[in-house]
């Protein structure tokens, strides 16, 4: 538990002269969901390619590190690097409807992921698609279909195959749930705590919703304009906010139950 | 006092264009027999999951669409606010211009529309004597809704209909926003038919709720009747899976 | 800037300079003829920039006015056909159903004609002169331009703040000149752009054949004709014309290049 997967310190970027990730600092330690929380703008996707070490060539390091086991990944060799992406960090991103090839059938989408990084041969291949199918709670039957024969939430599951393909050690999901129906979500996020308890790896949430955090984090790094306002635990970030941003971005989502006639500004 | 918004067994089915051999594909039924009456000065929340039809009962409300059968009785001037805050401003018009639309083409002169889009984007909080000559992609989301807002409320319409209207937003801004509309419709007896996916935002803004599913309405009822004690399983369902915090 | 374009437009300008302010630009009268020995067919020298034709006249000074008949069908051939492809191509996306139905059926036939032999038959029906040129090569090539158009109708028709202002009551009319195609304008702009470099290639062919700009008129076009019969000493008739033909086509589809390139990205940027 003690052990870091991923150490990121002091991490800032500008771009065009405006810093855009300001002294970021956060762990991820194997089997614990840190969920990056922010409002747009505030540079969690940006933190979460950096981390990939695939920021826009516009962007410019100040200064930083990210240790990924122990090495730093902006002193890795391209090559060296590539093979990290996929098989020891993994990132599903926002968009479930453009993250997958039309024209593919979803099990050839996920082989290829596979194929990419590890030697099998294809009836290994085969099996380990079918396992990851399994695992995502998708029938065999879907690695025949094409996306558009999906529906939102099996769209997503096959990203998430996809992302889990080569076991990695981190997953990075950047706004997995947003664009899906309320009741898919939660099914999305029950899966995840699913896997995560079977597979211990350490998972980077990023997201706007703190409901959603609620759910899902063990801890919680609260951004705002590319600095870290708040960090903790997430029973201390959301039982007891210590920053004034925090606590109105908590507040000012209407609840159930809520009778509050105006929200807080 | 006659309900300002009546809508009777409404129905919408798009049929897919026949392929070469004609083969009479089963009609997508949008709106299957929705009817629900809104009284002056509430909110009718309207809530449902995607591609559920509660979209295209806004157009309907509107006439952006006509219905294929069924009836609306509209009491009063009806405007609509649309969920995108980039796409539902002509990016090549000023503020000024958007809002003052609706009143140029109805013969108004124009120091007199002037002056009520200045009134109207005071209404929205835009006052600041810039905004109305900036184009769209020099504001920010919230403050584009805004402009919508203004928009739709210049020629002060008894009804408004709010499809999505803060789902597009950050949470703060949205906050901003809904404390706006219920402002407004105090200040302006504003008949509200809110269409939105988040349960939480329709139970914060409305009187009455009702709950579409397929193209039907599968509950409707008092806020305090659906959110604490939920007939159908469908409702039980939604309220189930929403994440609590 | 783009640097496509400020060449493009640099070499466009100081042809159409060139063409504006022929009678000063030129060193002699194009029409002048030399028929006097050892005057004719001369090689580019200081008095004759570009050498004598075979009648003695001053190729430079032909070619000077042979830009205005270039540019100048370049321009309203186009225009026409801008004219026509976003009327047709506007008022079909927008109402789509049978006005659509009908005017897609006119591209789809326009479209199954050669257009260059429909444009010789016409022109040798009509009598070959300029006005015909003009007009017939606009009548010819407004399909393109109002398939383009009708694309970005459809999609723009469907955008919420067209939807906004159905519902505000706006008359149709002002919604497809104020709302819809000033937005739709982008792709118009490159493709006209092209589409000039096109024309001036079709004049110029059409001259060359004869059914253009009739001797002893000038244009690049005819003064290829002269100079085919020519070719093995008499270089510069065929050089000269050839190459300005190619720069300003060249210099034209630069400008529609360079356009696209600032166009495009910031329509995929307003997200």
């Amino acid at each position: 538990m003690n052990d870091k997967v991923l150490e990121v310190k002091d991490l800032t970027v500008s771009i065009d002269g405006r810093r855009v990730i300001d002294k970021v600092d956060f762990d991820l330690h194997p089997g614990r969901i840190l969920a990056l929380v922010g409002e747009s703008g505030s540079g969690k996707t940006l933190t979460a390619l950096a981390v990939l070490d695939l920021l826009p060539m516009v962007s410019v390091r100040e200064k930083g590190e990210i240790k990924f086991k122990g090495r730093n990944v902006f002193d890795l060799e391209t090559g060296e690097m590539r093979k990290i992406r996929g098989d020891g960090i993994a990132m599903v991103f926002q968009e479930p409807f453009t993250a997958l090839n039309p024209v593919m059938r979803a099990g050839d989408q996920i082989s290829e992921a596979i194929v990419a990084h590890k030697g099998y041969s294809r009836i290994r291949v085969a099996g380990r698609v079918k396992e990851l199918l399994d695992m995502v709670k998708l029938s065999p039957e879907t690695s025949g279909r094409y996306p558009h024969e999906l529906s939102g939430g099996m769209r997503q599951r096959v990203i998430l195959a996809m992302a889990l393909a080569c076991d990695p050690d981190v997953l990075i999901l950047d706004e997995p749930t947003t664009a899906l129906d309320v009741s898919i979500q939660k099914q999305i996020l029950d899966l995840i705590k699913q896997i995560q308890e079977e597979n211990r790896f350490a998972i980077l949430f990023i997201t706007h919703d703190f409901s959603v955090v609620n759910m899902i984090a063990d801890e919680v790094c609260v951004m705002k304009q590319g600095t870290v306002v708040e960090k903790g635990t997430k029973e201390e970030v959301l039982g007891r906010p210590r920053e004034r941003y925090t606590r109105r971005l908590i507040s000012c989502i209407p609840r159930l139950g809520d009778r509050r006639e105006r929200l807080p500004v | 006092m006659e309900p300002m918004v009546e809508v009777i067994d409404l129905k919408k089915y798009f049929r897919e264009r026949k392929g070469l051999f004609r083969h009479e594909k089963e009609p997508i039924k949008a709106v299957d027999g929705v009817s629900f009456t809104v009284e002056k000065g509430r909110t009718f929340g309207l809530v449902g999951e995607s591609g559920c039809g509660k979209s295209t009962i806004a157009k309907l409300i509107v006439g952006i669409l006509s219905p294929d059968s069924g009836r609306k009785i509209i009491r009063a001037d009806r405007d609509i606010v649309f969920q995108d805050p980039f796409s539902s401003l002509n990016p090549r018009m000023t503020a000024k211009e958007i809002i003052g639309e609706s009143l140029l083409v109805r013969g108004v002169r124009k120091k007199e529309i002037e002056s009520r889009v200045r009134e109207t984007l005071r209404l929205v909080r835009l006052d600041g004597p810039p905004c109305a000559d900036k184009y769209p992609h020099q504001f920010s989301g919230g403050e584009r809704q805004r402009i919508a807002i203004a928009r739709a409320l210049v020629r002060r319409p008894g009804i408004l209909v709010l499809d999505e209207p803060v789902s597009s937003l950050d949470v703060s801004i949205q906050a901003g926003i809904l404390n706006l509309l219920k402002d407004l419709q105090g200040e302006l007896g504003l008949t509200y038919v809110f269409i939105s996916h988040d349960l939480r935002v329709v139970e914060f803004m409305s009187d009455f709720v009702g709950v579409m599913k397929e193209g039907r309405l599968v509950e409707i009822a008092s806020r305090e009747e659906i959110y604490s004690a939920p007939k159908a399983e469908y409702t039980k369902h939604l309220l189930e899976s929403i994440p609590k915090i | 800037m783009n640097k496509r374009i400020i060449f493009g437009v640099t070499i466009v300008s100081m042809m159409a300079l060139a063409a504006i302010f022929a009678p000063l630009v030129a060193t002699c009268d194009p029409l002048a003829m030399d028929l006097s020995p050892g005057a004719r067919l001369q090689a580019p020298s200081p008095e004759h920039l570009f050498g004598t034709d075979n009648l003695g006249r001053d190729v430079f000074s032909r070619m000077v006015y042979g830009a205005r008949i270039s540019l100048s069908v370049g321009f309203i051939a186009v225009f026409i056909s801008l004219a026509i492809g976003i009327f047709l191509g506007g008022l079909s996306g927008y109402y789509g159903g049978w006005v659509d139905g009908v005017i897609m059926r006119l591209v789809e036939v326009m479209y199954c004609f050669p257009t260059f032999f429909l444009i010789m038959m016409v022109i040798a029906f009509l009598g070959p002169n300029i006005v015909n040129v003009m007009v017939v090569i606009g009548l010819t090539s407004w399909a393109g331009l109002c398939r383009l158009v009708r694309a970005e109708f459809l999609t723009l028709r469907e955008r919420d703040f067209v939807h906004s202002a159905g519902v505000q009551g706006v008359p149709d009319m002002r919604i497809i000149f104020r709302h819809v195609l000033p937005n739709a304008m982008a792709p118009v702009y490159v493709s006209a752009t092209l589409s000039v470099g096109a024309a001036i290639l079709v004049e110029s062919a059409l001259s060359f054949l004869g059914l253009g700009v009739q001797i002893p008129a000038p244009s690049w076009g005819n003064i290829l004709t002269a100079g085919k019969n020519y070719i093995d000493y008499a270089w510069w008739l065929t050089l000269f014309p050839g190459l300005a033909i190619l720069i300003t086509v060249l210099s034209f589809n630069l400008i529609g290049e360079g356009l696209r390139e600032i166009l495009d990205p910031k329509l995929r940027e307003r997200r």
